[in-house]
């Protein structure tokens, strides 16, 4: 039937319209310049790239790569053992227990990141705890430092990393667990030789929805970090809003947009070529 | 499930990470109760600031439009994305690369360049930013979203059906699928609100 191959048109002709010509929009604008008021004028320029290349902007964005870089190590760090926590569970309350990780996630960045504002702020829950306990006299500066902006993104960005482990968790053949330990295996060496690489594609779709996700972030270093924090997301929306620099801040867009694909095309050679030397080691054995 | 003390490990710690999920929003629902106006000091508990929310014309014309932005944006991305999702799965594309690639691009690059990408070409095309654009943005981060999710439970439901039934002539029954590319679709975009949001104002 030709008709239903013309089915996944609308969805394309949506996203061509709506994602690539904007984009190529950008592309343009990114190698424009502008008058001193922010009017963009078109004219081709390859000013807005150099000025990334300085030594500021290069700071910027190695300091977001770190933040992503711990991000994401931390939600695989706390994201795994809860997602197989619930996929252990009793059948019936699996979708329960997913729930439970997916309604904070419900509710957004903003408000999630000023939780934590009221909580770690000098006039907030701790300070005022630990001062009527007598314990400091000073409040404690919590905020705005890169430590609290990872705790921002690791607090909104942990249902990303938990559900893709927990599905690939919830698909793994616990007969090969049993063979294992039939074949004396201890539960540890049939973490490390089963579980672990069979869920790496889990780890992988959360590794790299949380690393874009936070290459980008803006609101959650904005609330968490406030004006010291400077990350590429906040840096891109300066230049939107504040600067009125429309074309430095499509370069910088770009210039994330291409970093992020490349990263993850890495991502997948290394865990590629990673797989094929366990299906070596595994055909020999 | 063995009462090892692994697995008495695994479940403290997963308490202590559902803690750490919900503690902060507790507190903060805890303290909306707060009579007092800035410190963390509990000096009485009130209704007044719900009641003061309840009654500003403004805050709620927005709750009316978040509302009305999420369910138009949800029901539209679900439709396409579900129609789109089961065309590739039932049907052979020759530029499937090509397809694939466009589908996966706006989940892979960071949503602050699709969401400025969308004020470029509104404010290029001249078109007033507003209700109707913020529909767009979002229909367009969440098609994506749906697209992926439904094609791997359909990749799931088809791996199940071939295995069981060969010669069942079974027609293609899609019935938690709604329920699935919903929820999808809803948290999809429900996340990007806020962001979306912020972008533009």
């Amino acid at each position: 039937m030709k008709n239903g191959k013309l089915m996944v048109a609308p969805a394309m002709l949506w996203l061509s319209i709506f994602f690539v010509i904007p984009l190529l929009i950008v592309v343009a604008v990114s190698f424009a310049g502008r008058t001193p008021y922010g009017q963009i004028i078109f004219e081709f320029t390859t000013d807005n790239y150099l000025r990334f290349l300085e030594p500021l902007y290069l700071q910027i964005f190695a300091d977001t790569l770190i933040v992503a870089v711990i991000t994401t190590v931390a939600t695989i760090i706390m994201g795994y053992p809860l997602a197989y926590f619930i996929a252990r569970l009793p059948k019936k309350w699996q979708q329960p227990g997913l729930i439970l990780v997916m309604i904070p996630f419900w509710i957004n960045f903003l408000i999630r990141s000023y939780a934590w504002v009221i909580i770690l702020r000098t006039q907030g829950v701790v300070n005022t705890l630990l001062i009527k306990l007598g314990l400091i006299d000073q409040p404690l500066q919590m905020l705005y430092n890169d430590a609290a902006v990872m705790l921002g993104m690791i607090y909104a960005l942990l249902p990303f990393m938990v559900l893709p482990i927990y599905v690939s968790i919830e698909q793994l053949d616990l007969r090969l667990l049993e063979a294992a330990s039939d074949l004396g295996a201890s539960p540890l060496t049939a973490f490390r030789k089963i579980t672990l690489p069979l869920t790496m594609p889990g780890i992988a779709a959360g590794t790299i929805l949380v690393f874009i996700s936070s290459l980008g972030m803006f609101v959650v270093p904005d609330v968490m970090g406030g004006a010291k924090s400077a990350l590429i997301g906040n840096l891109i929306q300066n230049q939107f809003l504040a600067a009125r620099d429309w074309p430095f801040g499509s370069a910088l867009s770009i210039v994330l947009a291409v970093m992020s694909l490349v990263l993850i095309i890495l991502y997948y050679r290394a865990l590629q070529s990673q797989e094929g030397g366990k299906a070596d080691a595994k055909d020999v054995a | 499930m063995q009462k090892t003390w692994r697995s008495h490990l695994l479940l403290a710690y997963s308490l202590v990470i559902l803690a750490f999920l919900y503690l902060p929003l507790l507190i903060l629902a805890l303290y909306s109760f707060n009579e007092s106006r800035i410190n963390a000091v509990w000096t009485g508990f009130t209704l007044d600031w719900y009641k003061t929310l309840f009654q500003n014309r403004r805050v709620l014309e927005a709750l009316m439009n978040s509302l009305f932005i999420a369910v138009v944006s949800t029901v539209v991305s679900t439709v396409l994305g579900t129609i789109a999702a089961i065309a590739l799965n039932k049907y052979q594309y020759k530029c499937k690369p090509v397809i694939n690639g466009l589908l996966y691009l706006p989940i892979l690059i960071p949503e602050i360049v699709m969401g400025l990408s969308l004020l470029v070409l509104f404010a290029q095309t001249q078109v007033p930013l507003g209700k109707t654009t913020l529909i767009l943005a979002h229909i367009t981060f969440c098609l994506s979203f749906v697209v992926i999710t439904v094609n791997a439970r359909l990749e799931g439901m088809r791996h199940e059906l071939e295995q069981a039934a060969m010669d069942l002539y079974a027609r293609n029954a899609v019935p938690d699928l709604p329920l699935c590319n919903a929820a999808a679709g809803h948290a999809g975009h429900r996340r990007g609100r806020a962001d979306c949001l912020y972008a533009f104002h």
